[in-house]
């Protein structure tokens, strides 16, 4: 029998970690490689596996002996390019490859840039259109992070460039850039693939999608391998504009061609912009050209993008056409493009794609004509564009429009009880929510039906604490809302949590562990009692199931750092809280617009505007009566406006009760329709200069950097609230 | 922080065995009080300010320890043994059972009297207080029982009661059994050191592997409301469930232990191969052994065990069985468990007392064998089910179901119930089945690891190794045991 001091004198501990560590390594990525790689690319695993091809198709068309073209962008690249198509046609001898990628943009193509500028082409054609220059949204970080995951986990040493300084750094986690992380994002993969794996073994079963189907790629080693990447496979005609009937095109006319009217880039120093500064100046460097192409879009959908909303890009396409071997291949603006051309608004089908084809082809070679001419690119252009100067003149051309948030506080107090009624409680949410009086009703409803008529979109901050009083009621309200298309965003009111709601919670063991204390003034709450209260509010919008919200505004503004801080852990960007003119707030920095919290929470303070005399005061403020003073109401808003030239948001505060009246008791009741034409009116007659937007729509605008804040303020600054 | 924490790993591990084995090289005192400190940190980093119970329970057994010691006047002795007793199960007591209590009296009078409703005072259970708290008291008992000596210096005593690799779930140490690891400069050497590693990698393949990705199957069948009248569905949910609290709770235990092989110390073991085991009471020779060990010493035996006659037997045993239920936590579920498995014991002494029984097993062994350990586990998963399912109405229908009443079976609702990732799972099952036989026949598989070269043993960590990274589920699930 052996003793422990036998073992010891035979066992060497360095050996048997360096056996562990290689196994481990050998090991792990065999697996990973034998199990996972070729479902990633059967459509067993993504939906997307087009996304898995560029590091191959890169390596193909590097051994490719010819001049190669390679194209790269998003979805209206991907179907407006045929590679097949183009080289038919050209002069030059040339492959031209498709290599873009549905949803894709400069700021995610750019990891491509060291493995292209590998592969040594002649000519990249970069896609700049309206939807891509801006950062990345919270909306679209989801997709940012899957591309980031799978772009990067199929790299190697040679992909790591310039690029990896430019991700922002919260995105830096979903890109891989040794061995292990790349093998970390693989295994995410994993467990999904070994159970493929093993149906295909057991059952004889696959979720792989048809050979031959959009979205299905060829294997790399077969034949159809190269072909697919001049030519992919696209979307039949019968699924887009072709296939629809005479109803369901009227419908796509009516309700989609607007979004194209949406977009607003930005002009410059966004995401996209940075990426692009990268991608062209390397390619420069390497003396690769360039060929910026803009998409077409269907010129119905053209109709709704306002004089100068587009400026932004004209402004990039202008300064990126100043650089040395870059060509402007402009196709949003050029004429031509007809209805047939298009598969829906803003992607070709089959005869776009040959119009595309052919008018493409002569500029490609045009370029490739010159292909004996040296780039004298130098780097200092980019510089020179980011000076101060260039920045003013940038800022000066930016039209920056003059916004209003119309945020209606939703809530059922004690005063909207039913007196008469044996069951008075079960009123509150119809008479002060829905407006119902008998058989009148002036409420949310018709706040709703009054903004559509006009096209605009209502911020409704539905308190959901009251769901703890009035149950479904509350479901029901932000379900109501949300369907019709308008903003639900978060109020609390923990008052209205009732006692016996209060008794389960309190037993909770989510309350327990919580840490949590039971206490309704908000600005008292500890850092525990706001997580409890962020989390179980958050749960109701999960209960509705409807999007989360991005904003809040607590019951009587009553709000401190713990709020603040939740807020953004939950994923809550605005903040309406800050009013110069309540008493629950002990703290003010005065009369002040947009500011931004040390944690990245913007404040969207409730506005108030300078009197007829020139001074503020509390009847200031923008809510109902500036729609029923006499005189107009442009008098009204550009006091403010003139005041803030460059915050440009001004928000109105509203009530879902807002169209009624109160007796003698205060209770509400409905008096006449008066206060619901009056809002009805001012809808109609609001000026153009100004824009209704909602709390989603002015999230893009933050995102794109059009609305900044004023001044950053440090979280303490509001620790010491608590005030009862 | 905890075992499947990465910083225990990258951080806390590493910087205990370079202070305990190279900064207090052979400097006993200074190797105990880095130990002392560095538990007190991890139980800190656990638990937050419940470190000053811990503190409490160490200082009030430490003098309870002395005094009986140093008097041989009766009465005093006992004083002081209750008075420590009364100290510990009192903390015991408000911290786990409190709220439960006063939940138990707000369902009988709100049902019975109408008398108004009692608040409960929301007490987080402090990390590990039912495992420190069962191992000091056996300390002072055992000096009040004259077994040993107390501990000659607070500090070595401080750090028995709060060793933080055994600290919040196990195994319970006997206090003799530390002071032997620690009354000279602990030491390790390569062989050692390896065998702590494997057992550290052997507990996280237990943990991430198996236990995190059946309980994703238990979550599904009893959580998600799945149809709990499906036979196929509750047995499988009470299979996975069965394999998750084993390979989460042993996979515990061998990361404790690995964890104190690293710096020299060996723990008991805490578990072997139960589900082999062929009878109940085999069964608690098998699981959670420092527990059941404990259980029999301080409380079956005192209580009269076996040596009393029938009625002296089925009361120290129920009453043991139902204690060791409540044990695990506060709730009527575990007071549940521990009497169906008081049940199971006392059922198994009487079967076993009939001729025909003893008669059978010698005409046909192997069969009966078999049979045995059919019955056995049958009846052990279906405890599980106590233990799992908290609801009532789902236990009753459960139970119902598992054994077969009311039930029925159907195959597309079954697979349809279960999550996305099924036939990974079920390979992991029946690996787990497999291994947990043979681990029983080679004398655990972990030991057979530890014993190969240096070329072997690194293979079979890189599997390990391999075997923690790939098959991980996204998200980790909290040891079961921490909330014990």
């Amino acid at each position: 029998m052996k003793t422990e001091a036998d073992h010891a004198k035979k066992t060497h501990l360095l050996p048997s970690l360096m056996v562990t560590v290689v196994v481990f390594f050998f090991l792990s990525n065999s697996v990973l490689s034998l199990v996972n790689d070729s479902l990633m690319r059967d459509g067993s695993m993504l939906t997307g596996t087009r996304y898995t091809i560029t590091k191959d198709a890169l390596i193909t068309i590097g051994e490719d002996d010819t001049n190669s073209v390679i194209g790269t962008g998003s979805s209206q690249m991907f179907k407006g390019l045929d590679g097949g198509c183009i080289g038919d046609i050209l002069f030059n001898e040339a492959n031209v490859y498709n290599i873009a990628q549905p949803s894709s943009r400069p700021y995610t193509d750019m990891l491509h840039i060291p493995r292209i500028v590998d592969s040594s082409p002649e000519i990249v054609l970069i896609e700049i259109a309206p939807n891509l220059l801006m950062n990345t949204s919270k909306s679209s970080e989801e997709y940012v992070e899957l591309r980031f995951k799978l772009d990067s986990m199929n790299q190697d040493a040679l992909d790591i460039g310039g690029w990896v300084d430019i991700i922002d750094p919260e995105h830096k986690e979903w890109i891989a850039l040794d061995m292990y992380d790349r093998m970390k994002f693989k295994q995410e993969y994993f467990p999904s693939a070994i159970e493929e794996r093993l149906k295909r073994l057991f059952y004889n079963e696959t979720t792989a999608r048809e050979t031959g189907a959009y979205g299905w790629i060829p294997d790399k080693s077969s034949s159809d391998w190269e072909n697919y990447l001049q030519t992919p496979i696209f979307p039949a005609d019968r699924y887009g504009f072709d296939g629809d009937t005479t109803e369901e095109r009227e419908t796509y006319n009516e309700t989609q061609m607007s979004k194209t009217g949406n977009y607003k880039p930005s002009y410059y120093g966004s995401q996209s912009h940075l990426a692009l500064d990268y991608q062209i100046s390397t390619l420069l460097e390497n003396e690769i050209k360039v060929i910026i192409v803009t998409p077409p879009y269907h010129p119905m959908s053209m109709t709704y993008v306002s004089d100068g909303k587009w400026d932004g890009l004209n402004q990039t396409l202008e300064y990126y056409g100043e650089w040395p071997g870059v060509t402007i291949f402009d196709q949003t603006w050029e004429t031509g493009w007809q209805d047939q051309h298009f598969y829906d608004r803003n992607h070709l089908d089959d005869e776009g794609r040959l119009e595309f084809c052919n008018r493409i082809a002569p500029v490609i070679d045009q370029v490739l004509n010159k292909s004996g001419e040296k780039i004298n690119f130098d780097r200092s252009i980019i510089e020179n564009t980011s000076t101060q100067d260039e920045k003013v003149i940038h800022q000066e051309i930016m039209e920056v429009p003059k916004l209003l948030v119309i945020s209606v506080n939703v809530e059922a107090g004690s005063k909207c009880a039913n007196l008469d009624s044996d069951e008075g409680v079960s009123e509150h949410v119809s008479r002060c929510m829905w407006g119902v009086f008998g058989d009148e009703r002036a409420g949310i409803k018709e706040m709703m039906d009054a903004a559509d008529d006009v096209g605009v979109k209502i911020s409704f901050f539905v308190d959901v604490l009251e769901f703890y009083s009035y149950s479904t009621e509350i479901i029901d309200v932000m379900q109501y809302i949300d369907s019709r298309g308008h903003d639900v965003q978060m109020r609390m009111y923990p008052s209205m949590v009732n006692s016996s709601s209060w008794s389960e919670i309190l037993i909770s063991e989510s309350w327990i562990e919580s840490g949590a204390v039971k206490d309704n003034y908000m600005s008292c709450w500890t850092q525990e009692t706001a997580d409890y209260w962020f989390t179980k509010s958050m749960e109701i919008f999960d209960l509705a199931g409807i999007d989360k919200p991005i904003a809040f505004r607590a019951g009587a503004y009553r709000y401190c750092d713990t709020i603040i801080v939740s807020m953004a852990k939950h994923g809550l960007t605005q903040s309406y809280n800050y009013n110069l003119f309540t008493s629950t707030q002990n703290f003010s920095y005065g009369y002040v617009q947009n500011f931004e919290w040390e944690n990245g929470v913007m404040e969207f303070p409730v506005s108030y505007v300078v009197d007829e005399n020139g001074e503020i005061i509390v009847y200031s403020r923008i809510d109902e009566s500036v729609y029923e003073q006499e005189w107009p109401i442009s008098e009204t808003f550009e006091r403010f406006f003139s005041n803030q030239q460059d915050t440009r948001v001004m928000t109105m505060v509203l009530y879902s009760f807002s169209f009624l009246s109160k007796n003698e008791s205060n209770y509400f009741y409905l008096e006449d329709y008066s206060k619901l034409e009056l809002f009805t009116q001012f809808l109609k007659v609001l000026p153009s200069d100004y824009k209704v937007v909602s709390v989603t729509e002015l999230q893009e605008y933050i995102d794109q950097g059009i609305i900044k804040s004023e001044f950053k303020l440090p979280l303490d600054s509001i620790s010491n609230e608590c005030d009862k | 922080m905890d075992f499947v924490t990465l910083d225990y790993y990258k951080i806390f591990l590493p910087l205990v065995v370079i202070l305990v084995l190279f900064v207090g090289r052979q400097r006993r005192d200074i190797q105990v009080l880095l130990m002392l400190a560095m538990s007190y940190i991890f139980f800190w980093l656990a638990s937050g300010w419940h470190i000053l119970l811990l503190l409490t329970s160490t200082i009030i057994d430490w003098t309870a320890g002395k005094k009986i010691h140093n008097t041989d006047n009766q009465k005093v002795r006992k004083r002081w043994l209750i008075g420590s007793l009364t100290i510990n199960l009192g903390i015991l007591a408000i911290f786990k059972y409190l709220d439960f209590l006063i939940e138990s009296l707000n369902f009988v009078s709100l049902r019975f009297t109408g008398a108004p409703e009692l608040d409960s005072f929301g007490l987080l259970l402090p990390v590990g207080i039912s495992f420190y708290t069962f191992q000091t008291m056996s300390y002072t008992i055992d000096i009040y029982r004259k077994k040993h000596d107390p501990y000659a210096r607070f500090i070595d005593f401080a750090c028995y009661a709060a060793f933080f690799p055994q600290l919040v779930a196990g195994p319970i140490v006997r206090s003799q059994h530390f002071l032997e690891q620690i009354k000279s400069p602990v030491k390790c050497n390569s062989y050692r050191f390896r065998i702590g590693l494997t057992l550290i990698m052997y507990g996280l393949v237990k943990k991430l592997v198996i236990a995190d990705n059946v309980a994703i199957h238990v979550n599904s069948i009893f959580i998600d409301g799945a149809p709990l009248d499906n036979i196929g569905l509750v047995w499988w949910g009470a299979l996975c469930f069965g394999i998750q609290i084993y390979c989460d709770f042993s996979a515990y235990t061998d990361i404790a232990l690995g964890s104190a092989h690293l710096i020299g110390i060996d723990l008991p073991e805490n578990f072997e191969s139960p589900y082999t085991s062929k009878s109940p009471q085999e069964f608690w020779r098998r699981w959670h052994i420092s527990l059941s060990t404990w259980l029999r010493d301080y409380l079956y035996i005192p209580l009269g065990g076996s040596r009393g006659g029938t009625r002296v037997l089925i009361f120290s045993l129920m009453g043991t069985m139902l204690l060791g239920g409540l044990w695990h936590g506060a709730s009527w579920n575990f007071v549940l468990w521990g009497a169906m498995h008081g049940l199971l014991l006392l059922s198994h002494r009487f079967i076993i007392k009939f001729n025909i029984i003893n008669k059978t097993f010698e005409i046909a062994p192997k069969t009966m064998i078999f049979v045995s350990w059919i019955i056995t586990q049958y009846f052990i998963f279906m405890t599980w089910l106590v233990f799992r399912v908290e609801d009532t109405s789902m236990l009753l229908r459960s139970l119902k179901t598992f054994i077969g009443y009311d039930s029925h079976w159907d195959k597309l609702e079954f697979q349809e119930s279960l999550p996305e990732i099924k036939l990974m799972t079920f390979g992991l099952v029946i690996i787990f089945v497999l291994m947990h036989g043979i681990s029983r026949k080679i004398g655990g598989f972990k030991n057979w690891i530890g014993r190969q070269n240096s070329f072997i043993w690194g293979i079979c960590c890189g599997f390990l190794l391999t075997a923690i990274f790939l098959f991980r589920p996204a998200e980790t699930v909290d040891f079961i045991y921490f909330r014990f």
